[in-house]
């Protein structure tokens, strides 16, 4: 696969399982700005990732994510806090364990092991079988983006 | 390392390493009688009532939503079923894209489970960073095999997981030539790790604690063709049925403990899966997948769960041959045919297939209009959970028999058991009802 770009954004998440799709949703918002950045929605498989990776400098990944900040609150954590940040205020709501899943990518590919790693993680309100997210996410979306765009090289 | 004497119950609360959110609670009484149960509490999703209504081509690319793991085996039993209900035979080209594309979902989700999920507990690691930092080359071998498994699927199906290229009646657009022979040469560069994961567990001895006699199930190839696809279902018993009879001779019951329902057979309970195909139809794997199952034999016991690792670790190898095989035929008679359009009038359609752990079975019902007035589904891990609480139960008595005192020795036991079956829960709840 051949991209143009230095950043890829991936977003994780169920589209049926309400405010999982945050990450869908906003990256739809960032294609629909047209930043300079490779964008892929990678539903809940982020070994996937190795399948869309093309050598690029920085990886944005866009997740919900569970934690006793109110919903809508954002967090970006560069990889080298994963381990302090994921595991102790914050969770992924995969079934995947992200940090797992991205160490084992670095240790298998080490192009992906060079690259700066972003989590840009939107505190979520509820995960049951549904297509609406909750408003005060919707609100969000706007804010998200532009935290993103700033960090797109 | 606390030793107690099991005044409380042993639990875990959440299995690590599966697909899902499942957790076991065994509880053993003074007579050191022991009760095991699988609690499965991942939210019931309803699939089933969700479809009601829709249009039956909607309702096929809902289906595999049911699951990341596994959604091609849902998108084409969906498909076989719903096209069945309309008496509609699609082309010889579209079965085998299909067939290759539902390879894909069984190579992705075979390496996943076999390296990533279950293969730390038998080289000792906590989890795969700790054994990829040990074991580089292994981690390598998996994601090489998950990708392939995942291209092939993305080839076909046009999205590497929910493929929406797979409809009623055929193929949104045909792979093109190109693209097939992308795969064919992916499919041979994996040859050299096909048998990776078999080496790795072949090290290891079976527990023969939770070797026990059980009854399986699984789907006679069609063509003979060892596999996926099929129309009869065959006992270990020797007895069969066919496709469209599975809700008459699976039955489903409620248990308070779990969202996942458990399966009967007869009134007995049943496993299925890798082992369960292998068991019954290793007369049908070709040459070189018969010598694997030859040489590795001594680890193939059909009444131990833990073989069922074993039975994947062929398959991969087998299902690796397959897809070339299929994907040859596929180019030598490629037609670049268009997909045949669904005429919709009132009928019940079934099918049942072979997925990465087992039986899939559907079953659609369809007014004149083209939309659904009800549907089944059975998933393997709501066939084999009854017969996994029996394992792990006897896996119990055994430890407790030799004395054995720490909860967490035996958790660690009977989660790695829990593995071997590779359940997936998320597909397993979407079948419940809820009570009124």
């Amino acid at each position: 696969m051949i991209y143009m770009n230095k950043t890829l954004i991936l977003s994780l998440g169920s589209r049926v399982m309400s405010d999982d799709a945050i990450g869908h949703v906003i990256v739809q918002n960032l294609q629909q700005k047209k930043v300079k950045a490779d964008i892929i929605q990678l539903d809940t498989d982020i070994f996937k990732l190795n399948l869309f990776f093309d050598n690029h400098k920085r990886i944005i990944i866009i997740d919900a994510i569970q934690s006793s900040d109110s919903p809508g609150t954002v967090h970006v954590i560069p990889f080298h806090d994963f381990e302090k940040e994921i595991e102790g205020k914050i969770r992924g709501s995969h079934f995947l364990d992200m940090k797992e899943g991205l160490e084992l990518l670095r240790i298998a590919n080490s192009k992906i092991a060079e690259a700066e790693i972003f989590l840009v993680g939107i505190v979520i309100k509820k995960i049951e079988l549904g297509t609406d997210l909750t408003p005060v996410l919707l609100k969000k979306i706007d804010e998200v983006c532009n935290i993103i765009s700033d960090l797109i090289i | 390392m606390t030793t107690i004497k099991f005044t409380q119950p042993i639990t875990v609360d959440h299995i690590a390493r599966i697909e899902g959110k499942a957790g076991i609670e065994v509880q053993i009484n003074d007579k050191k009688e022991v009760e095991v149960k699988v609690n499965i509490f991942e939210g019931p999703r309803l699939f089933e009532s969700i479809v009601i209504g829709k249009s039956v081509e909607e309702a096929t690319a809902v289906f595999p939503r049911v699951c990341s793991f596994c959604a091609a085996a849902h998108k084409i039993t969906g498909l076989l079923a719903a096209e069945d209900a309309i008496g509609l035979q699609v082309s010889e080209q579209t079965s085998k894209i299909r067939e290759l594309m539902y390879i894909g979902d069984m190579i992705e989700s075979h390496a996943l489970h076999l390296f990533l999920l279950a293969l730390p507990d038998f080289l000792g690691y906590p989890d795969g960073i700790s054994m990829g930092k040990e074991h580089p080359s292994v981690i390598k071998a998996a994601l090489q095999l998950k990708d392939l498994g995942a291209i092939i699927q993305t080839i076909t199906g046009s999205r590497y997981i929910h493929q929406e290229n797979a409809l009623m009646g055929g193929f949104g657009k045909i792979p093109t030539k190109a693209k097939l022979n992308e795969i064919i040469k992916l499919l041979h560069d994996s040859k050299d790790v096909s048998t990776v994961a078999l080496e790795q567990f072949a090290k290891y001895e079976l527990w023969e604690e939770v070797s026990s006699e059980r009854l399986h199930l699984a789907l006679e190839p069609k063509n003979d063709v060892y596999g996926i696809i099929g129309e009869k279902i065959k006992a270990s018993d020797g007895t069969s049925f066919n496709a469209n009879e599975y809700m008459k001779n699976i039955e489903e019951r409620v248990v308070p403990h779990s969202f996942a329902k458990h399966s009967s057979y007869k009134g007995k309970r049943f496993t299925t899966g890798a082992l369960s195909r292998i068991t019954l139809f290793n007369s049908l794997l070709n040459d070189k997948s018969k010598e694997l199952y030859s040489n590795y034999n001594n680890f193939i016991d059909a009444n131990n769960p833990l073989s069922n690792n074993i039975a994947q670790a062929i398959e991969l190898s087998y299902f690796i041959d397959r897809a070339e095989e299929l994907t040859l035929d596929i180019l030598e008679n490629y037609k670049d045919e268009q997909r045949i359009k669904p005429t919709f009038k009132e009928g019940i359609g079934y099918a049942v297939t072979e997925a990465p752990r087992g039986l899939l079975a559907y079953m659609i019902s369809v007014n004149d209009e083209g939309k659904v007035t009800k549907a089944d589904i059975i998933t393997p891990t709501a066939m084999f959970l009854a017969q996994k609480e029996v394992d792990l139960k006897k896996m119990t008595e055994s430890m407790i028999e030799k004395g054995v005192e720490d909860p967490s020795e035996i958790s660690k036991k009977l989660e790695t058991i829990v593995r071997s079956y590779d359940p997936c829960v998320s597909c397993s709840v979407h079948v419940t009802k809820l009570r009124k």
